[in-house]
Order: C-alpha cells, then sequence, then structure tokens
C-alpha cells in the first residue's frame, strides 16, 4: 500500500466583493487530511465557525485512536458540530454561525468523505470529472425538477443551504468511501468556486494543469474572481500521484491567501 | 419583500406586497389582485414562493399571460419584469434580489419549509449562476516549428501546448485578455524571456516558445 503518494495544493481568497474570509481550508498531509469549510451567520462567527469545523476535524482525525476510520469521520463531524453550537451559546454576538464542511481523508489507499452544506468534492479519473457530494441546498434537494437548467442559473435560491454544522440539534451529514487510483485528482472547494465556474472548466484546469498543483489552485480562484468574485473561494487540491516518480516541486507563485504544496505516503 | 405595481393604461390601480406563500390574480373575488375585466379568466394566473424565488404561473386562462412581452405559462421572476394580462400591466417590483444586496450571503433554512411537497420533474445538475462576462476572441499561430502555419483557436478555458512529460505551456482566456504560465518543465519564454510562476499577461503578438515550438498569440478585434 505504499505504492502512492499524495500531492496537495490549497489556496483561500476573499473574493472581489467581500472584505473578509470566512472561508477555511485545512490540510494534514502526513495524516491523508484535507477539508474546507464555508462560515455562515454574523461575519465575526462565520470566521470562528469554519476555522473551528476545520482544526476540530482534523484535531480528532489526526489521532484517532482505536476507532475504525469511519466511526471516526463521523465522530469528528459531531464534535465538530457540538463545538461550533458550545462556542456560539457563550457571546451573544456569534448566535447563528455554523459551516459547511467538506473533509476528504485518505487513508489506505481509500478516501473517506463527509459533507455538510454546499461544499463540494469532485473527482477527475483520466478526463471524466464527478461531483462526489450532493450538495445540501434548497435548489438541489427541492427544486432542480421544478426549474429548468436556465432558471437555476438566475434563481435567488442559490445561497440557500439546508444543512450546516452548528445550527440545528444535530446535524446528519453524508459519508462516502471508495478506492483511490493513481493518477485521480480530488479537489475539494467552498460554493464561491462551484456557484460561478462551470463543471467543464473546472474539469479542463483539473486536467489540463495536472502536473502543477499550485497552479490549479490559482486557476480555480482566478476563475472565480473573473467571474465576479461575489464570495469567498476556497480550493484544496489533492493527486494521487505513483511513489517511484519523483516530483519536481514548482517554484511558489506570488499570489495572496494560503499556499501549500505537500507531500507524503498514503497509508501509514 | 417583493411587490406587484398593478396599473392599468397607465393608471397606477394598486401596489400589492407578495407576503404569503402564493397570490393569486384574476377576476374573482377570492383573487388577491383582482383584474376586474369579462375577458380575464376567474383565477387567471398565480405568484408562488420557491425558496427566495417567485414562480408566476398561468392558471390556464383563456386570453393568456405574458411576461416582457413573451406569453409565459410559468416563468421565474426577476425584478423589473412586467407582466401583462389583457390591458393590465403588473410590474414585479424586488430590490433585495440585486446582486450584493444582503440576501446574497448563505443562509441555512429548515429543510422543505419553503418549497411544495414534491418535486415536478427529473433532478437536473445544478449548474453555475448565470454571469455577465465577456471573453475574448484569440488563436495562436505557429511561426516556428513541425505546426509552423497552422491557427489554433484559443475557444475554451485553457489550451496546453508543448509536450506531456517535457515542457508543457498554458495559455487561459480571461475576461481582461489572455494569460500564459508553464505547467511543467522548463520555463517557456515569452518574446524571448522565460516567464516567472503563475499567470502572466499574453498580448496580441507576443511570442511564445516552448519545446522547438513557436506560437504568436491574436487576438481579433
Amino acid at each position: 500500500m505504499n505504492d502512492k503518494i499524495l500531492q496537495v495544493a490549497s489556496r483561500t481568497d476573499a473574493g472581489r466583493v467581500r472584505k473578509f474570509n470566512e472561508d477555511s481550508v485545512g490540510a494534514d498531509i502526513g495524516a491523508g487530511l484535507v477539508a474546507v469549510a464555508d462560515g455562515l451567520g454574523p461575519q465575526r462567527g462565520a470566521e470562528a465557525a469554519s476555522r473551528i469545523a476545520t482544526a476540530t476535524v482534523l484535531e480528532r482525525l489526526r489521532d484517532h485512536g482505536a476507532l475504525a476510520p469511519r466511526v471516526a469521520l463521523r465522530e469528528a463531524l459531531g464534535h465538530a458540530d457540538r463545538a461550533i453550537r458550545d462556542k456560539a451559546a457563550t457571546d451573544p454576538a456569534l448566535k447563528g454561525m455554523g459551516s459547511t464542511l467538506s473533509v476528504a481523508w485518505f487513508h489506505h489507499g481509500r478516501v473517506l468523505m463527509g459533507h455538510v452544506g454546499d461544499s463540494r468534492i469532485y473527482r477527475l479519473r483520466g478526463p471524466r470529472l464527478e461531483r462526489l457530494t450532493s450538495d445540501h441546498s434548497f435548489l438541489n434537494e427541492y427544486a432542480t425538477g421544478q426549474f429548468t437548467t436556465e432558471e437555476l442559473r438566475r434563481s435567488h435560491s442559490r445561497q440557500l443551504v439546508t444543512r450546516a454544522l452548528g445550527v440545528s440539534d444535530e446535524v446528519v451529514p453524508d459519508f462516502s468511501e471508495q478506492e483511490v487510483e493513481v493518477g485521480d485528482v480530488y479537489m475539494l472547494c467552498s460554493d464561491g468556486l462551484h456557484d460561478l465556474v462551470e463543471d467543464a472548466d473546472i474539469g479542463q484546469a483539473l486536467e489540463l494543469l495536472q502536473p502543477n498543483l499550485e497552479l490549479i489552485a490559482e486557476t480555480l480562484v482566478a476563475m472565480a474572481n473573473d467571474r465576479g468574485g461575489r464570495d469567498n473561494v476556497s480550493v484544496a487540491v489533492v493527486r494521487i500521484a505513483p511513489r517511484a516518480v519523483s516530483v519536481a516541486e514548482p517554484a511558489r507563485g506570488e499570489g495572496r491567501g494560503m499556499f501549500g504544496w505537500l507531500r507524503a505516503m498514503m497509508g501509514r | 419583500m417583493p411587490k406587484l405595481v398593478v396599473s392599468r393604461e397607465g393608471n397606477l390601480l394598486a401596489t400589492r406586497f407578495i407576503d404569503g406563500m402564493r397570490l393569486t390574480i384574476g377576476r374573482a373575488t377570492d383573487c388577491d389582485v383582482r383584474l376586474e375585466d369579462v375577458a380575464v379568466s376567474k383565477h387567471h394566473a398565480q405568484i408562488e414562493v420557491l425558496g427566495k424565488d417567485y414562480v408566476l404561473r398561468d392558471l390556464g386562462s383563456a386570453n393568456g399571460t405574458s411576461v416582457n412581452g413573451q406569453e409565459v405559462t410559468r416563468h421565474l421572476l426577476q425584478h423589473g419584469d412586467l407582466i401583462r394580462v389583457l390591458g393590465f400591466e403588473m410590474r414585479y417590483v424586488d430590490h433585495k434580489s440585486v446582486a450584493g444586496g444582503d440576501g446574497d450571503r448563505t443562509m441555512v433554512i429548515e429543510g422543505g419549509a419553503l418549497a411544495p411537497p414534491q418535486a415536478a420533474g427529473p433532478a437536473t445538475a445544478m449548474p453555475a449562476r448565470a454571469v455577465d462576462v465577456t471573453y475574448p476572441t484569440g488563436s495562436v499561430r505557429w511561426t516556428a516549428g513541425a505546426r509552423t502555419g497552422e491557427t489554433v483557436p484559443l475557444a475554451r478555458a485553457i489550451a496546453t501546448f508543448g509536450d506531456p512529460g517535457g515542457q508543457v505551456v498554458a495559455i487561459f482566456r480571461r475576461p481582461s485578455g489572455f494569460s500564459v504560465a508553464a505547467v511543467e518543465g522548463q520555463p517557456p519564454r515569452v518574446n524571448g524571456k522565460p516567464v516567472p510562476p503563475g499567470w502572466q499577461p499574453l498580448a496580441s503578438g507576443d511570442r511564445v516558445n516552448v519545446g522547438g515550438d513557436e506560437l504568436v498569440l491574436e487576438i481579433a478585434g
């Protein structure tokens, strides 16, 4: 199981309209963990909530003790849900805060995914881009059958999410698991990307720029900002590379925001 | 909350806020907006709430409903739409929906609270938002190498050139023009100078050297 290595690049950006960045990206390559969260509610609370979401999940999974991975993932999301609720209860200014979360955990040749809200996980395998998560959003869950594609593009309900961490008595996340293959590219993003950028363009960036993950992250953020950048945008790109190939580290870009270029073994 | 401004031949008749889950329009006395004309059907049309959207539906009226001059049976209302039923005009006003407003922030709603109980048709994959952005039209022409004389349009977001595994360069189509970046291998040269990391602007007439090829960007217009 030591035939694959994980390469990751990530970036988060406030966008072109908002003053604050309420998204968070977390990655722990040694532990095979990548997470993207999009905070909601009052501004200060939204920032806090998304940070709690990514930090809690990474911390709980980094050291999951004797728990089976699937159990540990469920437990970690439940813990993040409660941590946000508990924090909100300490300060009236934080009331109403919550967060989406998408987390991918690469583990022994498999990827375990958990998500709440409308942050997505995509996978490029060969030339084919697939959404691995189904948005917990009003339009996706209740209205896609009632609207034409053109109406969905112009809907005012695009920002309505139906589930988030920290906002209800107990969150119900979705989980899935699959085997990874060498050459797969996984991409986690907040809705700041997929609200503005078509899957076809996302797929092109992942496929054509594959040797340069840092450039992929920069490109996806640029695509969203080129189309108005109306929301914070965060992306984390993961490539499954064969161990035998040594991968040259690309030169650093001069962009803003968080930047990472790391690699690690899969399976410990 | 959106409203309908109802008029007939330029005379303002009423302003009606759409405050419930449904607003009915017609000649019958139980309609929310009454249009008193025998040619208007008793229950002519209605506006339904769907999430934060308002959908106009013609209820099989005898004389039809139009929006901005187009006959409709169902229409997702947008701020400023002009609904016409015979001689009546109803302007749909929804200032809050205009981009940049507070309605733009992500909100959590109770599942199904704002939706009718069943979906009307098969689910559609969620597309990206409609955005008013235009992209330039450009192409690359080979001026050296095996493909000399060939021209390829830059019709998609990204195009790559060079030898995979060797030296590869990408060109990125953006509203502001085109950008170039090294994807792998040695950085390519643009007008003789190596390209720094990340996207760099590429102007019409710029020469890009990648592998043994030279490409020239040509931007139309």
